[in-house]
């Protein structure tokens, strides 16, 4: 409190922090409201967009952005965001305000990473699991609410059985603005690839960094510790009628279960009727046919 | 009673239309094959046949898996269609399987000449339950005549009651009725008529009482 008074104009009312515009002195007077969460905050777009454009037209008001401003103090004063917000007592930027690339702003996302609601009741419709409470998309993201309107996103166990061992998953950047249906995560095995389309729109305020190193995790928990990303939701309600959660997603399962059995038989004028889809054959889909298989259902 | 291995001259089966029922391997039960022979007689209105004809087991093994490939088998079972030969329906004693699925109870051509059976998980007790041969039959009776319905090309129907509902597990072979439902009865007459075959029984709606 005491930075806060000695800095700005008005005083910073007890519980707020002061923008990051403001403790840069673009601005003087705006607080937080977005937990510092730039990278989703449209405040915080507007004004890089307004000093993009004061510099085009070369006027002298807004010809920096913050990260510019701070940088022409010296070292010992340029602190690092999780300083403005209170998240660290002392820290310097180590990164030139390149928060996006910074290896100190990575560690502060993760452990500020908002928990993950407990899983509730798992059905199995036959050999895959459908998670109670969660909304799946046609390309088989699911979508969960969770505190504070943010939307958690992963992929059905469905899927998980047909990507089988993924070399790497391409998260998308922090910050990045995602539409429902719209392809956002790159899904890669050996040297083919396919693409994941997003379950809601909105703009993405946290990737699950544990699944670039292990991407296994995508099939151990499809529901749990192998989701990808989180979402600061812009249509939700919109958006959460086109997905289809409780019986509807059961169902959904269902029909697409039929579909795979369709779409795997090699030789579709024979009919059969039996037991468990054999799981162990996704394993060996690989190259084109995977490629094909999977993008089958999530296309 | 097991059926006896006999090499039979194709030219002996007769020549008018006819189903035509065969085992696969030798271990299978006469009664099996000639209640089965009846049920379809009454049920279909076609003659059927016991062939004594016996489609070789080598061929479609799958050491792996310790199965046999159901496809393999319907492969084999081609080569039996006759002049005269409208559908064999091939009964086994081996457990089977298509690729993408564990065990399939049964294989059909869609449409096509050939269906196949196995009795293996049809009989109580690979279930690890006392015989039941009442049960046993029933599922018998299901599982032929639903393949049969795939041959005409029938596909699976969403009526749980209805025998052309597709059985993953046996309790569903023993949830379904030995019925077609109004739609399969009705597709099944048609394609019975297409190919100019002897016609079903009509039947009274009240025959099928699920909705
Ligand atoms: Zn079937
Ligand atoms: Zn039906």
């Amino acid at each position: 409190m005491a930075r806060a008074a000695k800095k700005g104009f008005k005083l910073i009312p007890e519980g707020q922090r002061k923008c990051v515009w403001m403790e840069a002195g673009v601005v003087s007077y705006k607080t937080c409201t977005l937990n510092f969460d730039c990278p989703t905050c449209e405040y915080d777009q507007a004004l890089r967009n307004k000093v993009a454009r004061a510099q085009a037209a070369q006027e002298a008001k807004f010809g920096r952005t913050w990260a510019q401003e701070m940088l022409r103090l010296p070292a010992s004063q340029r602190v690092c965001r999780y300083m403005i917000s209170g998240h660290v007592d002392y820290k310097l930027c180590p990164s030139a305000y390149e928060c996006g690339s910074c290896d100190y702003d990575q560690q502060m996302q993760e452990r500020m990473e908002p928990a993950r609601l407990p899983v509730g009741v798992i059905k199995e419709i036959m050999e895959f699991k459908v998670a109670e409470g969660f909304y799946f998309h046609e390309g088989h993201a699911w979508a969960r609410s969770e505190h504070g309107g943010r939307v958690r996103v992963g992929v059905s166990d469905f899927i998980q059985h047909l990507l089988g061992d993924l070399a790497s998953v391409q998260l998308p950047d922090i910050g990045h603005p995602v539409v429902q249906g719209e392809p956002v995560v790159m899904l890669r095995k050996n040297g083919h690839a396919v693409k994941l389309r997003a379950p809601v729109s909105g703009v993405v305020s946290h990737i699950n960094q544990r699944i670039k190193e292990k991407p296994a995790l995508i099939n151990k928990e499809p529901y749990e510790e192998g989701w990808l990303f989180i979402v600061e939701p812009s249509k939700l309600k919109k958006n959460l009628k086109k997905l289809k959660t409780g019986e509807d997603a059961e169902g959904f399962i269902e029909k697409e279960r039929e579909r795979l059995i369709e779409v795997m038989s090699d030789d579709l004028r024979v009919a059969a009727d039996g037991g468990p889809i054999d799981t162990d054959v996704f394993k060996e889909l690989s190259g084109e046919r995977w490629e094909s298989v999977v993008g089958e259902f999530v296309g | 009673m097991a059926l006896k291995l006999r090499a039979v001259d194709k030219k002996k089966v007769p020549a008018f239309d006819h189903l035509l029922i065969c085992a696969h391997g030798g271990r299978i039960d006469l009664e099996v094959l000639k209640r089965t022979s009846a049920l379809l007689n009454h049920l279909i209105g076609l003659p059927s046949r016991l062939s004594s004809l016996i489609v070789p087991l080598e061929s479609a093994y799958d050491e792996e898996k310790g199965q046999y490939n159901a496809r393999d088998i319907l492969k084999s079972t081609s080569g039996l269609v006759t002049p005269g030969c409208l559908r064999v329906i091939v009964l086994t004693e081996e457990d089977i399987y298509i690729p993408v699925f564990k065990y399939v109870f049964g294989a059909a051509d869609l449409p096509g000449s050939c269906a196949v059976v196995s009795l293996k998980r049809l009989r109580q007790e690979f279930y690890k339950n006392p015989p039941d041969l009442r049960l046993f039959y029933k599922r018998v009776d299901k599982t032929v005549l639903h393949e049969l319905g795939h041959t005409f090309g029938l596909t699976h129907c969403r009526n749980r009651h209805c025998v052309m509902y597709s059985s993953t597990r046996i309790v569903d072979t023993d949830f379904k009725s030995s019925m077609f439902c109004h739609h399969c009865f009705n597709l099944l007459a048609d394609h019975l008529n297409e190919e100019r075959l002897v016609c079903l029984k009509s039947r009274h709606d009240d025959e099928f009482p699920y909705k």
